[in-house]
């Protein structure tokens, strides 16, 4: 069965505030102040770390607390572990 | 008695789908951890004379409903930590100096963003976006899809119902006939030992689990609540820079809020 296709309802993607158009999120680019651009119609929206540092400071801490899980993912599975006797 | 295969006598049993493993491979007395009756299978007891219960030695229903109830346990735990997640970072929780209730979650933790918009008139103008943070992440939700258990274990007592017992229950349903009249018996038993070839003994206790955990579908409540947190995002007009541009003209304000 196919994977679902992303959409703005999908956690990390909202709807372009201009296009409306599914717009993501990504959490790295967002920690780091990168714009966001819409590939749709070019928005770009940038960060207020000022006004967003709890906001951002939660972010954070998810980012940091998920990355062993997310490397996990991403590296290839290796074979499972065979049990000592 | 130890590795008296086969002989009936021990009354070890293969509870759910188990391994078709019954006899007595276990060692009989004290080869199952002690509990002193491995020679099971004794007729009911008289009422009021029953033993004392042994260590280890439980009801057949203790035995195999434990590891359910581990498992009702576990996805209740999984739904706490989803609660607390959406709490610790969805919500800014109570203001500082005001006393929180229990429920009170606060405000949608927001993300703040800038983008420039350009108006009908050809102006250009700077408009805050808010997102709400629970938006971006992905909602840990796990449930345990499928739950293999394998039990073996091992009967060592059997008990009737006590008499007093099965005659209060005769004279509540005096209709009942047939098997329902029998006195229920209650098995004791223990978790037994699988025999390995080849070993007079082996090492392995008997209760297997294979679980296997999905991401949850999403509760109603949860996608209520996220599509309350999209429907959040909102975008207002930013009031125009403290010092104007020496060339006025090119920026307008704006008084509606929605854009």
């Amino acid at each position: 069965m196919a994977e679902p296709q992303p959409d703005a309802t999908t956690p990390g993607r909202i709807p372009c505030p201009d296009c409306g158009q599914t717009l993501a999120l990504p959490i790295a680019a967002v920690l780091s102040g990168q714009p966001i651009v819409c590939a749709a119609c070019g928005l770009e929206l940038q960060v207020k770390r000022e006004d967003s540092a709890e906001a951002l400071a939660a972010l954070g801490r998810w980012y940091e607390e998920t990355a062993p899980a997310r490397a996990a993912a991403a590296a290839p599975q290796s074979e499972p572990r065979r049990r000592r006797r | 008695m130890a590795g008296d295969n086969g002989n009936g006598n021990d009354g070890q049993v293969t509870a759910a789908g188990g391994n078709g493993n019954g006899n007595g491979g276990n060692g009989g007395n004290g080869g199952n951890g002690g509990n002193g009756a491995g020679d099971g299978g004794a007729g009911p007891r008289a009422s009021g004379d029953l033993p004392e219960p042994q260590s280890g030695v439980l009801s057949l229903s203790q035995l195999i409903g434990a590891p359910i109830h581990a498992l009702v346990d576990a996805e209740a735990q999984s739904a706490m930590a989803t609660a607390r997640f959406v709490r610790a970072v969805g919500f800014t929780g109570p203001k500082e100096g005001e006393p929180g209730s229990m429920g009170d979650l606060g405000d949608l933790q927001m993300a703040r963003f800038t983008r420039r918009r350009r108006n009908a008139d050809g102006t250009e103008e700077d408009v805050e976006v808010q997102i709400p943070l629970l938006s971006m992440l992905p909602i840990p939700a796990l449930q345990i899809k499928d739950a293999e258990l394998d039990y073996t274990v091992k009967i060592v007592q059997t008990e009737a119902l006590p008499q007093r017992q099965a005659e209060v229950n005769q004279l509540i349903k005096p209709q009942d006939a047939g098997p329902l009249r029998e006195p229920p018996a209650t098995l004791r038993a223990t978790f037994a030992r699988e025999p390995r070839a080849g070993d007079r003994r082996s090492v392995d206790m008997l209760v297997k689990m294979k679980l296997r955990i999905e991401q949850a579908d999403m509760p109603s409540g949860l996608a209520q609540l996220l599509a309350l947190a999209s429907e959040t995002t909102r975008q207002t007009p930013l009031p125009p820079p403290e010092t104007p541009p020496a060339r006025s003209g090119n920026r307008k304000r704006r008084s509606r809020n929605n854009g």
